[in-house]
C-alpha cells in the first residue's frame, strides 16, 4: 500500500499515490515593482504549508500566483509535472474573509453548489452525481444545520467552513487560503486548525497565509518564508527559529 | 371607463401598452443585475449620458428612430468605459471621472439640442413618450427584451459567480473581463429602449426599483430577476391603465407606480419582522 491512500473524490484511476507542487524561480512584477522573486520549493499533497512574512512580504501575490489570477514574469508553477493553471479544476482559491460580500443573498447551499460550476460549466444538467458530492462536502463539514441560511447570517469560523465545502464540492486538491484564522475566536481557530489537518490526511495539500508565529508550529507543519525573496522553507520547527524570526520581523 | 375602451381600439393605444408592458418586463428582469452587483447610481448616471449621444444622431443623420438608437448605444458606450478608462490610468475614482463625464456629455448634448431648435422634443427624450411609438420602435424593444432575457437564462451560472466575487470567478476560469463588458452592453440595451417609455431622466428607477422591491421579500437571486420582471411589467400596465383616465404623463405614472409598489411593500414587510420579533421575545419570556 502507498504511504498516501488517496480519498479525494473524484480522482481518476492513474491517480499518482503522491502529488508534487513544484515551483521553480518564481517572480511576479507589479509594473516595475518586484513583489516576488527567486521562490523555488516543493511540496506534497498531504501537507499543510504556512506561508510567513511580515506585512508586503508577498504572501498573498504568491497565493494568487498559485491561483492563477496574476501573470507570472518568470519561473514556472508544476502540479504533477504540469502547468498547474491547466490544471483549474485542482486549486480552490479561499479569498480572505473581509474581501466577501457577504450580504449578497444566496443561501448557504447554493454557495457550495457553485463549487461544482468548473465540472458542470455553463450548460451541463445538474446530476445526481452533483448531488452527492454537495451532500458529502456539507456532511463532512458538519453543516448541515446551515444549508439553508443565508450566508450572511453566519459567524466567522461557519463561513470559513462553508468555503471549504465548497472547494471540496470543486474536487480540488490544493486548497489556497488567504489568511484563513484572521478574526477568528480560539475555539473556531482550533476547530478550523483540525478541519485543515484532516483535509491534508485525506491526500489534499493546504496552503495558506498566516501571520501569527505563535500559533504556526500546531496549525502547519510547513513553512515558507518569505521577504519579497524566500528565506527558507522546511519543517515549521525548523524554519522558525528566533534568528530568522528576528531577520525577517526584526523583533 | 368607455372612454378608455375605445382608446383601447386604437393601433397606436395598443402598441403603446404592449410596449409599456414588454419593457417594464425586461427592464425589471435586468433590475436583479442592478441590484445584486449594487451599481444603481452608476447606472443612473449613465442613462443621462445618453442625450449627447441623440442629439448627435439628430445633428449628423436627422430625425430618425435607429439613428437615435445607435447614437445612444455609442454615447453611453464612450461615457462607460471612458470613466473607467480614466480611473485605470489616473488616479481618479471611476465614480469621480463617471459624473465629469456625464453632466459634460449632458451639457453638450443640450446645446446641440437647443441649437438645432429642438427644445420641444428634449422633453419627450427626458421623461419618455411612449404615446408616439412607431412599430418600429415596438419591434426594437422586442427583441432588446428578448435578448436580455435570453442572455441572462442562458448564462445565469456564471453571472451568479461573478456578481458574487470576481476573484473566485476568475479561478473558475470564467472569462470575467469579457463577462463584465458584456453585462455592461446589455444594461445599455436595456437602458435605451426604456428610454422611450419613461425618458433619459427616469429610466433607472424602472431599471433598480422591481428588484429592489423583490429584495426586500425574497433572498433567492433568480426571484429577484422574475420577481422583478414582473413586477416591472405589472407596474407598467397599471400605470398604463391609470394614465389615460387622470390625465397624468405615462411614463412618470409608470415610476410613480413602482415607487408605491417598493414603499408599501417596504412598510408591510418592516412591520411584520417586528411583529415576528415581538412575538419572538414573548416566546422566549414565557
Amino acid at each position: 500500500m502507498s504511504e498516501h491512500q488517496h480519498i479525494c473524490w473524484g480522482c481518476p484511476p492513474n491517480h499518482p499515490a503522491k502529488h508534487t507542487l513544484n515551483v521553480n524561480n518564481l517572480s511576479v512584477y507589479y509594473g516595475k515593482i518586484c513583489a516576488l522573486s527567486n521562490i523555488s520549493f516543493e511540496t506534497t499533497c498531504g501537507h499543510t504549508l504556512a506561508l510567513m512574512g511580515p506585512n508586503g512580504a508577498g504572501k498573498t501575490t504568491l497565493l494568487k500566483a498559485l491561483a492563477g489570477l496574476i501573470p507570472i514574469n518568470s519561473g514556472e508553477i508544476l502540479w504533477n509535472q504540469r502547468p498547474l493553471c491547466e490544471t483549474r479544476q485542482e486549486i480552490a482559491y479561499l479569498p480572505q474573509r473581509s474581501d466577501i460580500d457577504w450580504s449578497f443573498p444566496i443561501t448557504v447551499k447554493t454557495l457550495i453548489e457553485m463549487g461544482r460550476y468548473p465540472s458542470i460549466g455553463m450548460w451541463r444538467k445538474w446530476k445526481k452525481h452533483d448531488d452527492e458530492i454537495v451532500q458529502k462536502s456539507i456532511v463532512s463539514l458538519g453543516l448541515q444545520d446551515f444549508i439553508d441560511r443565508q450566508i450572511s447570517e453566519l459567524s466567522g469560523g461557519q463561513q470559513q467552513r462553508v468555503f471549504l465545502a465548497r472547494a471540496l464540492a470543486q474536487e480540488a486538491h490544493v486548497l489556497l487560503l488567504d489568511e484563513p484564522f484572521t478574526g477568528l475566536d480560539s475555539p473556531s481557530s482550533q476547530l478550523l486548525g483540525e478541519l485543515l489537518k484532516s483535509l491534508a490526511q485525506e491526500g489534499r495539500l493546504i496552503i495558506a497565509s498566516h501571520h501569527d508565529l505563535a500559533t504556526a508550529p500546531e496549525l502547519f507543519d510547513q513553512t515558507l518564508l518569505l521577504k519579497k525573496d524566500q528565506i527558507g522553507f522546511g519543517k515549521t520547527s525548523e524554519i522558525l527559529t528566533p534568528q530568522t524570526i528576528k531577520q525577517v520581523y526584526h523583533l | 371607463m368607455n372612454e378608455f375602451l375605445q382608446f383601447l381600439q386604437e393601433p397606436i393605444a395598443q402598441r403603446s401598452l404592449i410596449a409599456c408592458v414588454m419593457i417594464g418586463f425586461a427592464n425589471g428582469f435586468v433590475s436583479g443585475l442592478i441590484v445584486l452587483k449594487k451599481s444603481a447610481l452608476q447606472i443612473g448616471t449613465l442613462s443621462c449620458a445618453l442625450l449627447p449621444g441623440i442629439a448627435l444622431a439628430v445633428l449628423i443623420f436627422g430625425l430618425q428612430s435607429w439613428s437615435l438608437l445607435c447614437g445612444a448605444v455609442i454615447a453611453a458606450l464612450l461615457v462607460g468605459l471612458g470613466s473607467l478608462f480614466i480611473s485605470r490610468t489616473s488616479k481618479i475614482h471611476q465614480d469621480t471621472a463617471l459624473s465629469i463625464l456625464h453632466t459634460t456629455a449632458f451639457a453638450c448634448g443640450f446645446i446641440i439640442l437647443v441649437q438645432l431648435g429642438l427644445q420641444q422634443k428634449i422633453d419627450d427624450w427626458l421623461f419618455g413618450s411612449i404615446m408616439s411609438l412607431s412599430s418600429f420602435d415596438l419591434w426594437v424593444a422586442f427583441f432588446i427584451s428578448l435578448i436580455s432575457v435570453t442572455v441572462l437564462v442562458l448564462f445565469q451560472r456564471p453571472i451568479l459567480i461573478y456578481l458574487f466575487d470576481e476573484t473566485i470567478a476568475k479561478t473558475f476560469g470564467i472569462p470575467t473581463r469579457w463577462l463584465s463588458y458584456g453585462i455592461f452592453t446589455l444594461i445599455i440595451l436595456v437602458l435605451v429602449s426604456s428610454l422611450q417609455a419613461v425618458g433619459a431622466f427616469l429610466t433607472i428607477g424602472l431599471l433598480v426599483g422591481p428588484a429592489a422591491t423583490m429584495h426586500l421579500i425574497s433572498n433567492k437571486p433568480s426571484h429577484l430577476f422574475w420577481g422583478g420582471g414582473i413586477i416591472g411589467g405589472v407596474g407598467s400596465l397599471i400605470a398604463f391603465c391609470l394614465s389615460f383616465p387622470l390625465g397624468w404623463h405615462p411614463g412618470a405614472t409608470i415610476i410613480l407606480v413602482l415607487g408605491t409598489i417598493f414603499t408599501i411593500t417596504y412598510l408591510l414587510t418592516t412591520t411584520w419582522k417586528n411583529k415576528q420579533g415581538e412575538n419572538h421575545k414573548q416566546n422566549q419570556i414565557t
